[in-house]
């Protein structure tokens, strides 16, 4: 998540950029890098980031065409071409794992997206300042535990013998529950768990897109005579759509990546058949079998999908609502 | 939008912030690495006959606190350099990863000198990265040779060779998993007999749900319990026939019991426990601790654990329920009809030590794990550092400072990570005291009486390059998938056979042939 509000931050940073170069039209290049070179250098740091840890290990990932031995090493490996792909294709297992990750996935954008967007909404709305700060704290909590606390605090909520909420439902005459091991609440689990966790987290975002917009315009629509709820309607949600817009451009493209530590930390043999997500079964294949070709080409394989997705998202996007990330 | 700019321009500052730490790290990092490596290249340098040699040995921590930070600063690792002469380097990783953490090092080219492992490491073998050590140990290891039975030799030897170096099973217990009942949980509800067969025991079982044994008046016994992932059940297994680690030979053909008519058998009489409640209804997710608290509380009749670990239940047990006169007690598995060989699979040794290629010098390696099993040796890891937390008379006569030993956290690494001898009982009398060698020694007796024999022995690791199959002869995802649901009743007993063709289908067969030839070529008796 962290990642994706830097990136949105950057996103939104490039547009006075581009909108001065627009104005400053005569200059050509070098003098306009020139005129602002503080900004370009403070870039630098960044440049070096990205290519050190994003595109250099790119080259890695040609051990996808490998059988790749720890052994015999990088280059001595034999090459193999698409032998990887294709078994994707044969072994029915690769079946259930895309189901799987596109239905979580499908359940985060579902229920786990508007969630903190919703939040920040009805934060904005609290007058006591205090208040507002005090819920705050407490809902940013969640974010700073690791997945094998949640794991922990799930447990001890759901267990069949010890558990809260079957403690609840045995004294309110029902039969106990077995969430954490049941295939058919396998992903309502693992989803709420994530809502929970990362909800407040992520409604920073939103709630420094709220703080953008203009109090005039609040000002004006009162003077019109809108109540609160127009008011949210005409002024608050059109001011946070672009961010809304971004970010969910941003977790189209990441639709294959719903999150490995909170599946894997959730996951057992009786719930393989309805939560065993690509990411998990690479980690199972790579690290636990020593498999890292067939690793890497999963890997590939779901940044190449993440890729057209995105790109495709993007330009529909842009011909709808004239919202895009580039 | 000046509050918005304000907090995009934060943003930006904490990934700079971000990305020169990160920099930053790294070049810490190498420069330790390197700083790191040169004090060995200087001892390789000077070549003097008796300086010492650096040994690095990567082990896991078996779930035990073990010395951090620079390995010699420690004093018993420091004592046992000085006394084989080496330098010591070693690794602990967390006993839980371990298999996987050692994955990760291979893969980033770190292999140590000397590897833990539990038998000749799959991966090391079939890409030719362990010495055989047979010349090595006729010659450096006259001790280890008389103290190392040859049925542990024979399970870590590949075609003559031998490659590990392994401990001894304790007091020649042919297994090392066993029933773990309490006895005084029969003796309540009056089983006066031990279980002969699965009848009888699930006769036991219901008792222990049915009567109350721990007397507190609720019905919240759990007559058996097992562990995550389908494990510590292997005795019920084991009834059966069925080992989920052991491979059977069925119309000629060598096939892992996993997919054996036995298994199908043995997980419908579980499935018949899960259902009459007397397994464990959170056996599919009860980590160690949770296990472990479960017995503790009271709560647990009967479970399979190590019988290595027998006093140490006992004394849990002593502690955690005080004048509840609680017994634990070792349990000969009950044997279904036609069952010729029940209980866990045969196994003549725990750990092994093997010696890598990157290993400069394996005489000196084998000298320290010779020094290990001499009398002085046995006595370091029995005792620790003499004068120390252990004193020598003129007689020959041991004290033993226990106290000091748990104190200073000494006790339980130092025994588990270097013991090769096996089981000295004149030692461990010293140490663990007559009580605990008599409980133990009666747990050995029920191991020598039990166990599948290994009709793999000395094979290597057939193995698929899909995680859902696995190793040959070892419970893969699909396996455990498929047990757990029989058990917990998500499938029919009947899905077993649609597993065992899809197992087969997917690359088991290619398993089964490999595991056949050799089973004909090199198994056969």
């Amino acid at each position: 998540m962290n990642n994706e509000i830097l990136e949105a931050a950057s996103v939104q940073v490039k547009k006075p950029l581009s909108n001065r170069k627009r104005k400053t039209g005569e200059l050509s290049f070098f003098q306009f890098v020139k005129k602002n070179n503080a900004l370009y250098i403070m870039l630098i740091p960044v440049f070096i980031y990205f290519i050190t840890f994003k595109y250099i290990p790119l080259l890695g990932s040609v051990i996808a065409f490998k059988d790749y031995n720890i052994f015999e090493g990088f280059l001595k490996s034999k090459w193999v071409g698409f032998q990887w792909f294709k078994l994707m294709y044969t072994n029915p297992e690769y079946a259930r794992l895309i189901k799987n990750t596109l239905l979580i996935s499908l359940y985060q954008i579902v229920f786990s997206f508007p969630a903190p967007i919703i939040l920040a909404c009805l934060l904005n709305e609290v007058r006591n300042m205090g208040f507002k700060r005090w819920v705050q704290t407490v809902l940013y909590l969640p974010h700073f535990l690791s997945w094998t606390l949640v794991y922990g605090l799930a447990y001890m909520m759901l267990s069949v013998q010890s558990g809260l909420v079957n403690g609840m439902i045995e004294g309110l005459g029902g039969h106990a529950f077995d969430f954490l091991q049941s295939p058919s609440a396998f992903r309502s689990v693992v989803v709420s768990a994530g809502i929970w966790k990362e909800m407040g987290w992520s409604t920073i975002i939103f709630l420094a897109a709220l703080s953008g917009i203009n109090p005039s315009l609040y000002e004006a629509a009162k003077i019109d005579g809108a109540g609160r709820w127009k008011q949210f309607q005409n002024v608050t949600f059109p001011g946070i759509l672009p961010a809304i817009t971004i970010l969910l451009l941003l977790k189209i493209g990441n639709v294959m990546d719903v999150g490995f530590e909170q599946v894997y930390i959730f996951l057992s043999p009786i719930t393989y058949e309805v939560g065993e997500i690509l990411d998990t079964y690479a980690y199972r294949l790579g690290i636990m079998n020593g498999q890292f070709s067939m690793t890497t080409a999963i890997g590939l394989f779901k940044s190449v999908i993440g890729f057209v997705l995105l790109v495709g998202a993007n330009k529909i996007s842009k011909s709808t609502t004239g919202e895009s990330l580039y | 939008m000046n509050a918005s700019k304000k907090w995009v321009s934060v943003a930006l500052a904490v990934t700079m912030a971000g990305a020169l730490a990160a920099c930053g790290n790294n070049n810490t990092n190498n420069a330790k690495t390197e700083s790191s490596a040169s004090p060995a290249a200087n001892a390789d340098a000077t070549e003097a006959p008796k300086a010492p040699v650096k040994i690095s040995l990567l082990t896991t921590d078996n779930s035990q606190p073990v010395p951090g930070g620079n390995a010699m600063d420690d004093p018993t690792i420091k004592y046992l350099a000085e006394k084989t002469n080496t330098i010591l380097d070693i690794t602990f990783l967390p006993a839980a990863q371990a298999d996987n953490l050692k994955k990760v090092k291979f893969a980033s080219g770190e292999l140590p000198d000397v590897i833990s492992d539990y038998g000749v490491n799959g991966d090391l073998y079939a890409n030719n990265q362990l010495i055989p050590l047979n010349d090595y140990i006729d010659k450096y290891g006259p001790n280890l040779k008389k103290v190392i039975p040859q049925a542990a030799w024979d399970g870590v030897t590949r075609d003559g060779k031998i490659y590990a170096i392994p401990e001894s099973a304790a007091g020649d217990s042919k297994v090392n998993r066993m029933f773990f009942v309490r006895k005084d949980w029969m003796d309540k509800v009056g089983i006066t007999e031990t279980p002969k067969t699965p009848d009888e025991l699930l006769t036991m079982l219901r008792a222990f749900r049915d009567k109350d044994p721990n007397g507190n008046g609720k019905k919240d016994e759990i007559p058996l319990s097992g562990r995550e992932n389908f494990t510590w059940l292997d005795t019920i297994l084991g009834m059966f026939g069925a080992n989920e680690y052991g491979a059977t030979v069925i119309n000629g053909e060598v096939v892992p019991s996993n997919t054996s008519p036995q298994m199908k058998q043995a997980l419908t009489f579980l499935k018949q426990l899960y259902d009459e409640k007397l397994l464990d209804s959170e056996f599919m997710s009860n980590k160690r601790n949770t296990w472990e608290q479960k017995i503790q509380n009271d709560q647990v009749g009967l479970w399979v654990h190590d019988p290595n670990l027998g006093w140490d239940w006992q004394d849990k047990l002593n502690k955690a329920l005080p004048g509840k006169g609680a017994i634990v007690e070792p349990m000969i598995s009950p044997k279904a009809p036609g069952v010729q060989y029940a209980g866990f699979g045969i196994s003549a040794y725990n750990k092994t030590f093997s010696v890598t290629k990157k290993a400069k010098d394996p005489e000196a390696i084998v000298k320290f794990f010779d020094w290990l099993v001499t009398e002085e040796g046995q006595e370091f890891v029995t005792f620790g550092i003499p004068d120390v937390t252990y004193t020598k008379d003129s007689a020959g006569k041991i004290t033993y400072n226990q106290q000091k030993d748990t104190d200073d956290k000494t006790a339980l690494w130092r025994t588990i990570t270097f013991n090769l001898a096996g089981w000295n009982p004149d030692l461990k009398k010293v140490q663990v005291g007559d009580e605990a060698v008599a409980k133990l020694e009666e747990f050995f007796t029920v191991g020598k009486q039990e166990g599948q024999p290994n009709i793999l022995l000395g094979a290597p690791t057939f193995k698929s390059s899909l995680p859902e199959i696995g190793e040959f002869a070892v419970p893969g995802t699909m396996f455990i998938e498929t047990a757990a649901k029989i058990v917990m009743g998500d499938q029919p007993v009947d899905y077993f056979d649609e597993y065992v063709k899809n197992w087969r289908s997917r690359g088991g067969d290619d398993l089964i042939k490999q595991a056949t030839e050799w089973y004909n070529a090199n198994g056969k008796k």
